[in-house]
């Protein structure tokens, strides 16, 4: 396919984005919680941009995946609560977790005005955190939704991925294995 | 729509199984790794030249008597649970069995790199132990973990003739992970290293491979059924295409139609490489961060792509890149 043959980009903002009108096939855009957070005002923008690119008569599934150290205080069980994971969690206090966590659905309701879309909001987090992440996760997006956070967007849909330790007993053989806690970059 | 996969799946040993440190101390993993041996090498057998296993000859119980499928629909309830699955696993023949695959599912070998130079790496032993147990084919995900940048990559030196044998023993691979993989020097009998991966391997992960465009492809080539390639660079580096061997041509065309994910990614001209190598790309995922060729596989994917993995902190992919550059 030509890039040539692509529809002109939305010009609302000075600098280019990714022109999705040729990906027909689209149905899902993901994003992380975390990087919202890191692009702050800018967030809103960006997804408007890239979601007016989308061809608007297809249905489209806005996921946004949340780690267990955007949600959560400490690993529960023993084998997370290994000082070298421990590290990984901040000292956030709850309530600027909850005004984190409120920043990012009203980014997300913004977006909505650009195109219609299905919010899916993905709990990614170690095995013994997934049900604490969901319920803070559900409590905070009702009272978000009572007081109209979201705008005219639907309730989002909350799911979870369950993430191990990803390593082997055996590898002890070879001493310390740091894999668990790089768990995402490879 | 789609969707995560939700919790608690039923999916057997396609899913990703990893392994947790449940063994506090060396001296009692060694002592459950004996007491799994010959269970082990019973199972292999069993699964490599069929036959019926050897029936324990003790006392029966009612849990030995459940059909094999059974306890294998039980014990994927704990897959992510390792506890539980090495309690499982001392149950009875039937329970070892139907866990054991979990349980290996994963190995992971890990240079370290304030090793002292006048002594043998580390990096082999857990393929070794494993090898000597018999439990390398039972391992789908192996990674290859190096030390820091800078230090010598993964190459041919690596490789004795004792690790190139722990490393054929690994026949059911699905999905390997390698850093700092020194593809050109592995160059031209790359293929004698890594060639009885093409089967079955259906993931590759590398951590910043060295070599030419060419080169690459040429390793990615010799997996003739991959779907997912993981292109990881921690630091988005200009890597000039050194010498280009116009010879080299991928041995095969990867349907590669699964995910790709492309992390402070600069070298554009091996995804146009890829793409007229490979006949285009076919991707249904992608995950980019910080990715210059944002467009260009956009572009390319766009029969196929279904879900499109972006960070608003990377907002403008392409041109981050050119900025820095000035």
């Amino acid at each position: 396919m030509n890039s040539s043959e692509r529809p002109p980009a939305d010009d609302r903002g000075s600098l280019p984005h990714p022109n999705l009108s040729l990906n027909k096939s689209l149905r899902t855009l993901e994003t992380t919680a975390e990087s919202i957070d890191a692009a702050d005002d800018t967030a809103s923008d960006f997804f408007k941009m890239v979601l007016s690119s989308i061809a608007p008569s297809t249905p489209l599934d806005v996921v946004v995946i949340y780690r267990d150290i955007d949600l959560s205080d400490m690993p529960h069980c023993s084998w997370c609560n290994l000082e070298i994971v421990r590290r990984r969690y901040s000292r956030e206090k709850p309530i600027d977790r909850v005004a984190r966590l409120r920043h990012q659905f009203k980014v997300l309701g913004e977006m909505h005005s650009a195109r219609d879309f299905h919010l899916v909001l993905c709990v990614d987090a170690f095995d013994c955190m997934v049900e604490g992440s969901i319920e803070m996760l559900e409590r905070v997006a009702k009272a978000e939704g009572a007081v109209g956070g979201f705008g005219r967007l639907q309730k989002p849909l909350i799911i979870s991925e369950r993430r191990t330790l990803r390593s082997c007993y055996i590898d002890r053989n070879a001493g310390w294995s740091r894999e668990g806690v790089f768990a995402s970059a490879l | 729509m789609v969707l995560k996969t939700p919790t608690s799946s039923l999916t057997g040993p396609s899913h990703s199984i990893q392994l947790y440190y449940c063994v506090n101390t060396p001296i009692a993993n060694e002592l459950f790794i004996n007491r799994l041996w010959y269970r082990t090498k019973a199972k292999i057998e069993w699964l490599l030249f069929g036959g019926a296993p050897e029936v324990p000859t003790g006392r029966s119980s009612p849990i030995a008597k459940l059909p094999q499928e059974l306890v294998d629909i039980i014990t994927s309830y704990f897959i992510y649970d390792t506890p539980s699955l090495l309690a499982c696993s001392l149950t009875c023949y039937s329970w070892y069995i139907a866990v054991v695959p979990h349980l290996h599912y994963s190995l992971t070998t890990e240079d370290d790199p304030i090793w002292p130079p006048d002594r043998d790496h580390p990096w082999p032993r857990p393929l070794k132990k494993s090898y000597e147990l018999g439990l390398l084919p039972l391992v789908k995900r192996f990674r290859m973990r190096m030390g820091i940048v800078g230090n010598p990559g993964f190459g041919p030196a690596w490789l004795n003739k004792h690790t190139l044998r722990y490393f054929s023993a690994l026949t059911n691979l699905q999905d390997l992970g390698i850093d700092f993989l020194e593809v050109s020097s592995f160059m031209p009998t790359i293929q004698q290293c890594f060639g009885h991966f093409s089967p079955n391997l259906r993931f590759l992960a590398l951590k910043e491979p060295v070599g030419s465009c060419r080169q690459i492809l040429y390793f990615i080539g010799l997996f003739p059924n991959l779907q997912d390639l993981k292109l990881h660079y921690p630091s988005p580096i200009d890597e000039p295409d050194g010498t280009v061997d116009a010879t080299l041509i991928p041995l095969s065309n990867p349907p590669l139609r699964g995910r790709l994910t492309l992390t402070c990614f600069t070298r554009e001209n091996l995804v146009k490489d890829m793409i007229n190598f490979f006949c285009g790309l076919r991707f249904r995922r992608m995950d980019l961060f910080r990715v210059r060729c944002v467009q260009l596989l956009l572009d390319a994917c766009t029969e196929t792509l279904e879900t499109l993995k972006l960070y608003p902190s990377d907002p403008f992919g392409e041109e981050l890149f050119k900025r820095k550059r000035e």
